[in-house]
């Protein structure tokens, strides 16, 4: 059985390959997506499920590669069955709540800065009394240390899941909007919201540790 | 001084408060053209959402410096996933 899909798709070739049990288009695709896989999947479940479920997320994509229909990319379709397999494993294990927190957060009302840090004598409220403290006043300041870094992993890790998704695909693996909204299934508008919730509070947890 | 006041607010365009919520939708290019010119204005005379957006900025690429670099290229068992490979071609 192959797959037949519109010669324009910019996967066709791919998928045409994995019907026919290419193995040099398995490793091609393998190589490119299996990090990003395995980190997002170990943000959800420990290292070793994690990688449980990236196997059995490429066997999926072998025995199915049929049923891609070309209605996003190939990359996303495979982050979907990813994801799928991953959350589904993480309610059972209870790591995380339920994912009924898929789309807008119950804590979009939450302010990007709370309103004490935006009393300004003068103008009143919802303006800054004075600059927030800049991250790098000294030249040969680093706020790129390893401690750093630390509190940043641990603030994207302590997201909601919506979120730590949005904000690791396009923060950490470098995806475009558009990629991200295909994989996730979600609005522009959403994508954006879950972004800047998230970046927002990353940044916060950086605040907090240099201050 | 009541006078001022408005002349600054006017001169603002936008609340802090609100320049804030903006700021994703600004580096992703995704502000409406009267939002980005509102947006632009207000940052050109605030030094406090100057250094807000450079802190998202920031904390957008040392989120991009904490990407693991040590997790495996491969998936755990790649024979098996070959063999399955293999499978599709005698089909």
């Amino acid at each position: 059985m192959t797959n037949v899909l519109p010669p324009n798709h910019p996967d066709a070739g791919t998928v045409a390959a994995l019907g026919r049990g290419d193995r040099e288009a398995f490793t091609c695709i393998v190589t490119e997506l299996n990090p990003g896989l395995t980190r997002l999947a170990r943000s959800y479940v420990p290292e070793a499920l994690a990688d449980e479920i990236v196997q059995e997320t490429w066997m999926a994509v072998i025995k199915s590669i049929e049923t891609f229909q070309g209605r996003s990319s190939l990359k996303s379709w495979i982050y979907r069955i990813m994801l799928n397999k991953v959350r589904t494993l993480a309610v059972r294990e209870a790591k995380i709540v339920p994912f009924t927190s898929v789309g807008p957060q119950t804590d979009d009302a939450r302010p990007s800065v709370e309103p004490e840090r935006l009393m300004n004598p003068d103008l009143g409220q919802g303006y800054w009394p004075e600059a927030p403290v800049r991250w790098h006043t000294a030249p040969d300041e680093r706020v790129e240390t390893k401690e750093t870094l630390e509190r940043v992993h641990a603030a994207i890790q302590a997201l909601p899941a919506a979120q730590r998704e949005v904000v690791a695909m396009r923060d950490i693996e470098g995806w475009s909007a558009e990629e991200v909204c295909n994989a996730l299934g979600i609005s522009s508008v959403n994508q954006r919201v879950l972004l800047h919730r998230g970046r927002v509070a990353v940044r916060e947890a950086v605040e907090e540790y240099l201050s | 001084m009541t006078d001022d006041q408005e002349f600054i607010k006017n001169d603002l365009r936008i609340a802090c408060a609100d320049a804030v919520e903006l700021v994703t939708d600004y580096l992703d290019d995704a502000l409406a053209p009267r939002d980005l010119d509102d947006f632009q204005v207000h940052l050109g005379l605030c030094e406090g959402c100057q250094v807000f957006v450079d802190q998202i900025r920031k904390t957008v690429t040392l989120t991009s410096q904490t990407q693991d670099l040590t997790v495996p290229v491969e998936p755990a068992n790649m024979d098996a996933l070959f063999a399955a490979l293999d499978e599709k071609r005698t089909d």
